[in-house]
């Protein structure tokens, strides 16, 4: 099966695509006359790998804007790695630079395809932002044509977009724009760490009205010398932009007794810099992971996507509860989807944490409760974490969508 | 006073130049050419104020703007140079690093130098202490007005200095190689006390010398004394490495085992890509400082200089041993220029064969090994504790521009 990979070339970029497949790594290319003496130069030489899926020969080009007009072949394009590649961003998050190009340079040109090319087009958006490719104001599965393929990281979608786990899984790894593959590697590290000042830790970085409620239920129900809260120094400074807006939030907030301003700006090499991503995974990793034992971490209930906080916490295999219990219900919905069988979780079900604080406030003023909670918590989460990288060692997801379009007799 | 730096302007570079300051101002992240990617140049001109020894200095990043401005002085650094046209991603050995001295930089710098007199500094640090093209080239070209700033205590003539606060933050900032994490590392590493060996012997790219060195290891047949061998060594597209590689490789397996071959290409997560110095510190990190409880490393700098090998080490507070005799003078000549206490290292009056045998025996005896870890041990912590006291407090380029200062004072 010959694929067409229309981005310039990196190792990293192999990997993203195409992990799960039989390759020897040795193959896949990394240096070459382009990026010898540059490691962040992005290949835009043609690189024909051979690997192998399911039983399938795959042969796979990266072939940058070259060949889109080829009826035979499978054409893969991602809108994030686009970006970039074009320089609009350096990470997958910003939307509207990455959208805008998307719109204005990609849209009418693959609608303008043919219709044999277009049925074989497979373009993914992977955000970590939740939005689904249908919205008013995306509009993106609207405006490509019904024939072109859609994947992103939505576990579920109100429209013909497909949600793709691995790609979405490996988007945090390759290419490494985040440091978010580092947490990784941090898991052996951090299981030595057995002494924590605090139990919990509820880390905030911009603090806003839903944060503030539930610093408010644990100030009301747990025990302060086992709980910090901690906000970063971002949410005072003039980047953030909700800053006056939720003003009275934050004078609130600060009244809290067992509260940490995390100082992202420190001196020399303290200085985790601007709000870029990485420099926040930076920050993260080595700041506020070794604090408590378990960190309480705040997703938004409404996306239906997978954010970096929780993936680092399960790469790094770092104990965390969530705000909300749908968070925990989306992860065993992915499990279910990967064909794993439900872990049992070893708190019991609630809307929002403060549901349960009293209860929690049990577990932790009993030491014995409170090991046996965080060894099942840490049992549950080992489970997690074995599933999806075991996914990402063996499954594909965009190949497991495309495959079924071939024609019998190819297969 | 007002220093014009000819460089985009970054967070990291501001600290690279400016250590040791006081800012007056918050020192600048964000700005609209960067804010939706970070690896974009800031094309604003930036300016900060900070004192320094009680004295009010601004910084002006210009890039290559104000060259004729003659109210301040004027800094520009050559890695950073190259960095910034994308010929390069670090300050490491790179085929592009002094091709351009002769025709175009040497001779620009000359012509700025007759406007700017002795107000304009060069920094070239490049991590390669042992070169022998690039020096003699810049002492016998070089406008003697220039101040050259070089990371290497052989042939310093003319107007050259040496600022070592300035050459250990070029490990750091920028952060080309990832050698910031190590100093953040150091506070997990401390926890880990179950190594599988005493010693370890990590080579990269494999020599005679160090194929030398893991025969002799290998022969005392001490199972705490070990050798491990990265895959790059065997990695056929590179000619440079490849002649050794082919006559050693068969012979070091035999001895080293396939347990102890560092495959850098794993499988997808696992896969360190090539070989550049940001994937080999990140690989080196996260699995060459959990084999063993104190590394011995090859580093050939011998003194005149450092390389990222000893200096990560230190940022990890992790135990090491230099083969060669000298590697740790440089450390020392820092210690002794401010005034700090000289520790000396416990095996550094041995030769590099008389240590390995040292080693082999003493790896032997707990007690005697115990003795020499907590030694070791302790010099690498107060190395670590006295290099970033002085990283936080001295500037060496502005000590030197300060002094300079002072006795033109003094001559008027």
């Amino acid at each position: 099966m010959k694929i067409y990979v229309h981005h310039k070339y990196t190792y990293e970029l192999f990997w993203y695509f195409f992990h799960g497949v039989k390759v020897d790594p040795t193959k896949v290319p990394v240096v070459t006359e382009q990026n010898r003496y540059q490691v962040k130069i992005w290949n835009s030489n043609i690189h024909s790998i051979k690997a192998k899926y399911k039983g399938t020969d795959l042969d796979i080009k990266f072939v940058n804007d070259r060949f889109w007009e080829d009826e035979s072949a499978h054409h893969i394009f991602d809108v994030t790695i686009n970006s970039l590649q074009n320089g609009l961003s350096s990470d997958r998050m910003f939307i509207l630079p990455t959208m805008e190009g998307f719109k204005n340079d990609w849209i009418p040109f693959l609608n303008g395809l043919k219709y044999k090319v277009r049925k074989n087009v497979h373009i993914s958006w992977i955000s970590w932002e939740g939005f689904n490719l249908d919205e008013e104001g995306i509009d993106v599965s609207k405006l490509l044509k019904e024939d072109i393929n859609l994947y992103n990281d939505n576990v579920t979608n109100p429209d013909r977009t497909k949600y793709i786990f691995s790609q979405s899984f490996m988007s945090f790894i390759f290419p490494d724009t985040t440091a978010t593959r580092e947490y990784y590697f941090f898991y052996d590290w951090l299981k030595l760490k057995t002494e924590y000042e605090y139990k919990l830790l509820y880390p905030v970085r911009r603090v806003y009205d839903s944060k503030l409620y539930i610093a408010n239920g644990i100030k009301k129900d747990l025990n302060e010398n086992d709980t910090l809260i901690t906000y970063s120094s971002f949410t005072d400074s003039n980047h953030y932009i909700w800053k006056h807006q939720y003003e009275k939030d934050y004078n609130e907030f600060l009244k809290f007794p067992n509260l940490k301003r995390l100082e992202k700006r420190g001196y020399n090499i303290e200085d985790f810099g601007g709000e870029w991503m990485k420099n926040n995974m930076e920050e993260g990793m080595w700041k506020m992971f070794g604090l408590a034992e378990v960190n309480l971490i705040h997703e938004n209930p409404m996306t239906q996507c997978f954010s970096e906080k929780t993936i680092c916490h399960i790469l790094a295999g770092k104990l965390f509860l969530d705000v909300h219990y749908r968070t925990i219900q989306k992860i065993h919905k992915v499990i279910d989807l990967l064909g794993y069988d439900i872990p049992e979780y070893p708190l019991p079900e609630y809307d929002d944490i403060t549901d349960i604080m009293p209860w929690l406030r049990i577990q932790m003023d009993d030491e014995v409760k409170w090991k046996e909670l965080t060894s099942k918590l840490n049992e549950w989460l080992e489970y997690i974490r074995s599933c999806f990288l075991e996914t990402v060692k063996t499954k594909n997801s965009l190949l497991d969508e495309i495959f079924p379009k071939l024609p019998k007799n190819i297969i | 006073m007002k220093i014009y730096v000819h460089h985009y302007y970054s967070y990291e570079l501001f600290w690279y130049f400016f250590h040791a300051v006081t800012p007056l101002e918050e020192i600048p992240t964000w700005f609209e050419s960067n804010r939706y990617n970070k690896n974009n140049k800031v094309r604003e001109e930036v300016s900060i104020k900070f004192t320094y020894k009680n004295i009010d200095f601004t910084c002006i990043f210009c890039f290559d703007s104000n060259w004729n401005n003659t109210d301040g002085y004027h800094i520009w650094d050559y890695t950073i140079h190259h960095l910034e046209i994308k010929k390069i991603s670090d300050r490491g050995w790179n085929e592009h690093i002094g091709n351009d001295l002769y025709d175009t930089i040497i001779p620009l710098m000359n012509k700025r130098a007759n406007l700017l007199k002795d107000k304009i500094s060069i920094f070239f640090i490049d991590w390669e202490t042992s070169d022998d093209k690039i020096t003699p080239t810049l002492n016998k070209l070089l406008n003697p007005n220039i101040t050259l700033y070089k990371d290497e205590l052989t042939h310093i003539e003319n107007n050259q200095k040496v600022s070592f606060t300035h050459i250990l933050w070029s490990f750091l900032y920028p952060n080309t190689i990832g050698l910031r994490e190590y100093y953040f590392f150091a506070d997990y590493l401390k926890y880990k006390n179950d190594y599988k060996y005493k010693i370890n012997y990590p080579i990269r790219r494999l020599s005679k010398q160090k194929f030398e060195v893991a025969t002799e290891i290998k022969k005392f047949n001490n199972p705490a004394f070990n050798v491990t061998l990265s895959s790059f060594t065997n990695y056929n597209d590179d000619e440079r490495t490849q002649k050794d590689a082919d006559k050693y490789f068969t012979s070091i397996m035999e001895l080293i085992g396939n347990e102890n071959y560092i495959n850098k290409r794993g499988y997808n997560l696992k896969d360190w890509g090539a070989e550049y110095n940001d994937n080999n510190m990140k690989e080196f990190m996260w699995k060459l400082l959990t084999i063993s409880e104190v590394n011995l490393l090859h580093e050939s700098t011998i003194g005149y200089g450092i390389n990222e090998k000893t200096f990560s080490h230190i940022l990890a507070n992790k135990p090491f041993i230099p083969i060669y005799k000298k590697t740790l003078n440089f450390y020392s000549e820092i210690l002794k220029t401010y005034n700090y206490k000289i520790k000396p290292f416990p095996l550094d009056d041995l030769g590099w064969w008389k240590k390995i045998y040292y080693l082999n025996n003493v790896s032997k005896d707990d007690v005697k090994w115990n003795i020499l870890m907590n030694e070791i041990t302790e010099y690498v912590s107060y190395m670590r504790k006295s290099l970033f006291e002085i990283m936080n407090t001295h500037n060496g380029y502005l000590d030197n521009l300060l002094s300079k200062q002072n006795s033109t004072k003094n001559i008027l």
